[in-house]
C-alpha cells in the first residue's frame, strides 16, 4: 500500500459545501481534508445528515444543484480542480477517472432502455476518450464488451440480462449492472454510497465481495459510505468519521474502532454490535 | 408485446360497437326525422307515409344494423334535409379536418418539444421564466384571435398569404400550402403552447430521478444525460396529453374552420345541429367518436413501446 500523501488518486482540501439560498446560508460540509491512495479503501462512517453523501458526491463530479462548494478536490488523471471545473470538465471526468455506485439499485438504471445498451453506452464513452477503436460503432446487446463486463460482475446469464429492461431484473442484479458500468472506464476511483444497504441480507454479502474483488482487479481505489461498521471494518484499510459536516476522526480501521477518540466515534460504536472477533485480523481479503 | 397489441385491438373494437349503439339510441330517441324532414304544418298521416318510406316503423334493432352496415361500408344514408348523400360529403370534410389538425399538432410538436425541454432544463433561471411565461401566454390567446391576428398582418396587411379558402392539395399543392399556412400556425402555436407547459413539467418530473445521475456518473453532460434518457421517459405523459388535444381539436377546430372559411367536419357539424340534419350529426358524431378511440389506441401501443414496463406480459 503506497502511502496516501505521496500519490494520492483523491485529495480533498478543506471541502466546504452550503446551500445557497438567501432566506439562510448553512454548511452542510465544514473544511474536510482527507486523501485516498491508490488501490486504497477508505470507509467514510456517521450518522445520516452528517455530510459522508455530499462529500462523495463533490468527489465524483455530481453535485446536486443549488450547493456551491468551496476548498479543493483533486483527482489523479485530471489537472483540474473539481471544485471550480464546469459540468462538461466534469462529465468527461466521470465514469473516466472516478466510477460511482448508489444506494438505490431499483431506480438507478433507466427503466425504457435495455441494460446492454445501458452498459455499452458505458464502454462507449470510455472508448470513444482513450482510443478510435470501437468509438463510434453502434454498440448493441449483443456487443462481447459489454457480455463479458456483465460476467465479470458475476451475472449468471450475461446474454439474457443484456437484452433485459431493468424491471425485469433483481435488485441486486441491478447493482451489479450499475457496478459494471461503474468499472467500464477502469477508473482509479470507485466512490459506493451505501451500495448494499437497499438489497436483500443474502445479497448484501456477495455483492460486497463483487466491490470488493472487482475494485482489486481493476486497480480501483473505493471510498466507502456505509452506516453498517462491520461492514466498514471488513473492507476498508482506514476510516473517516464525520459529525455534522466535520471530519471528528480518522485513522487505520482498528485503530479507530477499538480505540477511539472522538466522542461521536464512541457513540457509533456502541449502536453496532460489533463483536471483537471481526476486529482481531484487521480487514478481511 | 403482441398478444398485448391485440387485446388492445379488441378493446378498440369493443368501444367502438358501443359507442356506435349510444351514438344511434341518443340521436333516435331525439327527435322524429320524417316530422322534421316534413315541417311542422305537416299532417299526421304525411309523416306516418314518410315514416314508413324512410324506415322509421321497423324495430331500433333492425334500424341499427342497417345504419351500421351501411356505415361501415362508408354509406351514411341520405340527408332529408339537403337530399344529399351524406357519406361523401363526410370523405371530403374528413380529408379537410385531419390535413388542418394533423398539420396543426405536428406544429404544435415541433414548437413543444424543444421550449418545453429548454424551459424545464433552465427552470428558476431567467431563460426558463421567460419561456413559462411565453407559454401561459399562448395558453391565454384564444385560437380564432390568434387566427384574426394573423389575416390582418399576413394576408390583408401584407398580402403575402390568402386570408381563407380551402384547396385540394391534389389539385394544386402550392395553393394548399398557401392557404393552409394561417390556420395551422393559429391552431398549432396556441396547441404547442399548452402542449409546451405539459413537456416541462413531463421533463422537470425526469430531472430529479437517480437513473439519470447514474447516466451523469458514466460520463454524460447533465443536457446528453436529458436528451438520451430524460426525454424518452417523459415521452409517455406527453403521448398521453398529445392524444387528448389531438381528439379535442377534431371537433374544436371549429372556430378556426369559421375564420378561415374552410370546409372541415367541425363546422358542419355545427350546420347540420342548427339544420336538424340528424342523419349528418349521426354520422360526424360516430365518426369523430371512433377516431377518439383510434387515437386513444394508437396512443396506448405507442406508450407500451417507449416504456417497456408497460408491456406487462412477460415473454417481452
Amino acid at each position: 500500500m503506497s502511502d496516501p500523501e505521496q500519490h494520492p488518486v483523491l485529495r480533498v482540501e478543506d471541502l466546504t459545501i452550503r446551500t445557497g439560498d438567501r432566506a439562510g446560508e448553512r454548511d452542510l460540509v465544514r473544511g474536510v481534508s482527507f486523501a485516498v491512495g491508490t488501490g486504497e479503501r477508505v470507509g467514510i462512517i456517521g450518522e445520516s445528515g452528517s455530510g459522508k453523501t455530499l462529500t462523495c458526491l463533490a468527489a465524483a463530479g455530481l453535485l446536486p444543484d443549488g450547493l456551491t462548494m468551496t476548498g479543493s478536490i483533486a483527482v489523479r488523471g485530471s489537472d483540474r480542480d473539481l471544485v471550480s471545473a464546469g459540468e462538461r470538465e466534469l462529465a468527461r471526468l466521470r465514469g473516466e477517472l472516478v466510477g460511482m455506485v448508489f444506494q438505490e439499485p431499483m431506480t438507478a438504471l433507466d427503466p425504457t432502455m435495455r441494460v446492454g445498451r445501458q452498459v455499452a453506452e458505458a464502454i462507449r464513452l470510455h472508448a470513444r476518450r482513450t482510443s478510435a477503436a470501437g468509438g463510434t460503432r453502434r454498440v448493441r446487446g449483443a456487443d462481447p464488451r459489454v457480455l463479458a463486463l456483465l460476467a465479470e460482475t458475476g451475472l449468471d446469464d450475461p446474454d439474457r440480462v443484456a437484452r433485459a429492461h431493468p424491471h425485469q431484473l433483481s435488485g441486486g442484479q441491478r447493482q451489479r449492472v450499475v457496478l459494471a458500468m461503474a468499472l467500464a472506464g477502469r477508473p482509479g476511483l470507485l466512490v459506493c454510497d451505501e451500495p448494499t444497504t437497499a438489497l436483500d441480507v443474502t445479497v448484501q454479502a456477495r455483492v460486497l465481495d463483487l466491490i470488493d474483488r472487482r475494485a482489486r482487479e481493476v486497480g480501483a481505489a473505493v471510498l466507502f459510505i456505509s452506516h453498517d461498521l462491520a461492514v466498514v471494518a471488513s473492507l476498508c484499510d482506514r476510516v473517516l468519521v464525520l459529525y455534522r459536516g466535520e471530519l471528528v476522526e480518522q485513522g487505520p480501521t482498528v485503530q479507530v474502532l477499538t480505540d477511539p477518540q472522538h466522542d461521536h466515534t464512541r457513540r457509533l460504536l456502541a449502536d453496532s454490535d460489533l463483536t471483537g472477533p471481526m476486529l482481531d485480523g484487521g480487514p478481511v481479503r | 408485446m403482441a398478444w398485448q397489441v391485440l387485446r388492445r385491438c379488441g378493446i378498440f373494437l369493443l368501444s367502438a360497437l358501443a359507442a356506435s349503439v349510444v351514438v344511434f339510441l341518443l340521436l333516435s330517441v331525439l327527435g322524429d326525422p320524417a316530422r322534421t324532414a316534413l315541417g311542422t304544418g305537416a299532417t299526421d298521416e304525411a309523416v306516418a307515409a314518410l315514416r314508413v318510406q324512410m324506415g322509421l316503423d321497423r324495430s331500433l334493432l333492425v334500424q341499427y344494423l342497417d345504419w351500421i352496415g351501411g356505415a361501415l361500408h362508408g354509406d351514411f344514408g341520405t340527408s332529408y334535409v339537403t337530399r344529399a348523400p351524406i357519406g361523401p360529403q363526410l370523405a371530403d370534410r374528413l380529408s379537410v379536418t385531419l390535413w388542418l389538425v394533423v398539420g396543426a399538432m405536428v406544429l404544435a410538436v415541433l414548437i413543444a418539444v424543444p421550449l418545453g425541454v429548454l424551459a424545464a432544463v433552465k427552470a428558476g433561471r431567467p431563460a426558463g421564466n421567460v419561456l413559462s411565461a411565453v407559454s401561459q401566454l399562448g395558453v391565454a390567446v384564444p385560437a380564432f384571435l390568434a387566427g384574426l391576428l394573423l389575416v390582418s398582418v399576413f394576408a390583408v396587411g401584407l398580402g403575402w398569404l390568402p386570408a381563407n379558402g380551402y384547396v385540394v392539395p391534389a389539385d394544386d399543392p402550392g395553393g394548399f400550402l398557401a392557404h393552409m399556412l394561417l390556420p395551422w400556425v393559429s391552431l398549432g402555436a396556441i396547441q404547442g403552447a399548452v402542449l409546451t407547459r405539459y413537456v416541462r413539467s413531463a421533463v422537470l418530473d425526469e430531472l430529479g430521478k437517480d437513473y439519470l445521475r447514474t447516466v451523469r456518473a458514466k460520463g454524460l453532460t447533465r443536457t446528453q444525460a436529458v436528451l438520451r434518457h430524460g426525454l424518452r421517459n417523459a415521452a409517455v405523459p406527453v403521448l398521453t396529453v398529445l392524444g387528448v388535444q389531438l381528439v379535442t381539436i377534431l371537433i374544436g377546430a371549429v372556430v378556426v374552420e369559421w375564420v378561415f372559411v374552410i370546409p372541415g367536419v367541425g363546422s358542419w357539424l355545427a350546420d347540420s345541429v342548427s339544420r336538424r340534419d340528424l342523419l349528418a350529426v349521426q354520422a360526424i358524431v360516430l365518426t369523430v367518436v371512433v377516431l377518439a378511440l383510434l387515437v386513444s389506441f394508437v396512443v396506448d401501443v405507442l406508450a407500451s413501446v417507449v416504456d417497456p414496463r408497460l408491456r406487462t406480459d412477460r415473454t417481452a
